[in-house]
């Protein structure tokens, strides 16, 4: 039941992420601050932000997931000696990091605005990674994560 | 109901022993639990294992675990500790004792009964490592020094006692000693006799002493259950094991013919057929330092039992399923059946674990490791702002119990070579090593093995290698809500209750 409920709350996490930056990045922000570069129409640019800016969001998913079934299910903390992951929690950041550079690479240069929305990708794949293992890192690991201690105070 | 237990003599010493680490895994009935130890000779290496066990015990108390098994009984114990006839003597001698040469001037008839009952090598030889085997000469010298009334611990042994019969909390007063030593031998019926008149003279003489229906008494008698070897050019008066048989036949004759229901409620016996040999054949003092048997596990189950029940009585014999092979099934578990291997399993779980990772962790982290390794440490240490440098004694204490605990138990399984104890898998945590002088000694590994974890409690059954894994798991998820659980007592309450042994 722990292990369906942590899950979750990693794909809720992911999904909150996915649904303020389509509803409040995408929407709100950068619809009335992005200039396009000439011969694409803002609609056509915010598209291809949302589909980058999903695939990074879906590239953390994927690095929490991986992280909770690898230090729930394989790796055991029989000797606590091995208890130390950080590193390797720190490595998984790689996946989101590659994204967010294929999206800032990808995404054309907008004539203004196109900072906002890299910074967007930078936020919206580190962060989802960050808190979605903060919040439901497997309990043999649950402040690996740093700070997580600060604010994780359930099973 | 408050409990009390003498333990006579070495093995009695033995078998308290026994009893402290059985009150450590929870198996005590409620009620308080008074401890006292009578050997002539205090330095007695048996006395000082348990002597150091129950300190730790009573230092480790003081933790406030709030509700769980581990160290649920109180037990205090006597002051001084270990009671001996010859308080002021240092080397005392029969003769010195009941003052042989002025007896010899006053008193002829008497001189000559002395001069029958006891030889000249028992007149003469020095007692300060006990009666060497002849019980003949303790139950002279208990019967002589043994006042209830008179001096500690034996004042305030007899004031608990009425305060427990008068307060109607009862008392259970449960001695140990073996029929084949010498001091065991002597004390078994003396002190239990004494106790018993001085009861009933108080009550004679005092209406407010109620009756006795409030107090019962009960023993264990050991049975031979080990042997030793000496020189055999060694004239020396001492104990001999090729004595023990001959020793228990006369002891028996003396309870069939005294009828010793008029002085216990209860007795059990238990002893064994195969005599193992001790490592170490002592005269006494530090040196006689025995290895734990299992004889001694059964000793301590029957003072529970007798303890436990409503109405112990008669005497009470127990027997093995199979001959030189010993099981859970064959201890006296009550009508359940598991508490006994439950509550031990769980207490060597909680031991093993604390040892091979809980403690080494918490060192580390003392030493600066990185705390977040151990989502436990935040929870039970740094959030409650316990700091491991004011708790390193508790810390500390607790290592040194679960280290005398497992010993305990890795002896228990050591101590008859030709049986097979199917109890534990002491494997796991010590190993038997020949010291320079070619005596072997069960000492604790360096590194336990961590794999065997899930199958310390025998029989073994389906593997389970990450079950140290599944305890580190469920120890970070562990709460514990027990107001009357404080400071490391919760971190130690949550790794006791998460090493429930789970059929």
């Amino acid at each position: 039941m722990k292990y369906v409920a942590h899950i979750l709350g990693i794909i809720i996490v992911s999904s909150v992420f996915y649904l303020f930056m389509n509803y409040v990045e995408k929407d709100l922000v950068l619809s009335g601050y992005v200039i396009p570069p000439a011969g694409i129409l803002l609609s056509q640019w915010l598209d291809s932000f949302k589909f980058w800016a999903s695939t990074g969001i879906f590239a953390s998913l994927t690095a929490s997931l991986l992280w909770y079934i690898i230090f729930q299910w394989i790796v055991k903390v029989n000797d606590s000696a091995i208890s130390d992951k950080r590193i390797i929690w720190l490595s998984f950041f790689i996946l989101p990091v590659i994204f967010i550079m294929l999206g800032i690479f990808y995404t054309k240069q907008a004539e203004a605005g196109s900072w906002v929305a890299n910074l967007f990708y930078v936020l919206n794949g580190l962060f989802c990674y960050y808190f979605a293992t903060a919040l439901f890192s497997p309990s043999s690991f649950k402040y690996t994560p740093l700070w997580a201690s600060k604010f994780r105070w359930w099973k | 109901m408050n409990h009390y237990a003498i333990g006579i003599g070495g093995t009695g010493a033995k078998c308290i022993e026994a009893l402290i680490h059985l009150s450590a895994a929870g198996l005590m009935p409620k009620g308080e639990l008074y401890v006292l130890f009578v050997d002539p000779d205090k330095g007695n290496g048996n006395i000082d294992r348990a002597a150091i066990t129950l300190q730790r015990y009573i230092d480790l108390k003081r933790i406030q675990l709030g509700a769980v098994d581990f160290l649920k009984t109180n037990i205090s114990e006597a002051k001084p500790n270990v009671w001996s006839p010859f308080e002021n003597e240092a080397q005392p001698t029969l003769d010195k004792f009941f003052q042989y040469n002025e007896l010899r001037e006053s008193n002829k008839a008497a001189t000559h009964l002395f001069d029958v009952l006891y030889s000249p090598s028992e007149k003469a030889t020095t007692l300060e490592k006990g009666f060497r085997g002849h019980p003949s000469i303790g139950a002279a010298v208990m019967a002589e020094t043994v006042r209830l009334g008179q001096g500690e611990p034996w004042g305030t042994f007899r004031n608990r006692i009425i305060q427990d019969i008068r307060g109607g909390t009862g008392a259970r007063i449960f001695l140990f000693g073996s029929i084949f030593g010498g001091t065991g031998a002597s004390g078994f019926p003396t002190i239990a006799t004494l106790i018993r008149k001085e009861l009933a003279e108080l009550q004679q003489n005092n209406q407010n002493v109620p009756q006795q229906e409030n107090m019962k008494l009960g023993g264990m008698l050991a049975m031979p259950y080990f042997s030793f070897l000496y020189e055999s050019q060694d004239t020396e008066m001492k104990a001999k094991s090729e004595n023990f048989l001959i020793n228990t036949h006369t002891g028996l004759k003396y309870y069939y013919h005294k009828t010793y229901s008029n002085i216990y409620d209860a007795i059990y016996s238990c002893g064994d057929e195969t005599q193992s040999l001790v490592s170490t054949a002592s005269l006494g003092g530090n040196t006689q330092k025995n290895e734990p048997h299992f004889v001694e596990l059964y000793a301590a189950l029957s003072a529970i039992t007798f303890f436990s029940e409503k109405d112990p009585s008669g005497f009470n014999l127990i027997a093995r399923k199979q001959l030189n092979q010993l099981d859970w099934i064959d201890l006296p578990d009550g009508k359940v059946g598991t508490a006994i291997k439950q509550k031990i399993g769980q207490l060597t779980r909680f031991a093993f674990s604390y040892l091979s990772v809980y403690y080494p962790m918490l060192k580390a982290i003392r030493e600066n490791e990185r705390a977040y390794r151990a989502p436990w440490f935040i929870d039970f240490f740094a959030r409650e702002n316990i700091s491991l440098n004011n708790t390193q004694t508790s810390l500390d204490d607790l290592k040194a119990f679960c280290e005398d605990f497992l010993l305990w138990v890795a002896n228990l399984h050591n101590s008859a070579k030709e049986e097979k104890i199917n109890l534990i898998n002491w494997n796991a945590f010590a190993h038997v090593v020949k010291e320079k002088d070619g005596k072997e000694k069960v000492k604790l590994l360096p590194s336990f093995r961590l794999k065997d974890f899930g199958n310390l409690i025998l029989p073994s059954g389906k593997e389970k290698p990450n079950e140290l894994s599944r305890l580190w798991e469920m120890v970070c998820d562990s709460k514990v809500r027990d107001s009357n659980s404080v400071g490391i007592g919760k971190f130690i309450h949550a790794l006791y209750r998460e090493s429930y042994l789970k059929e």
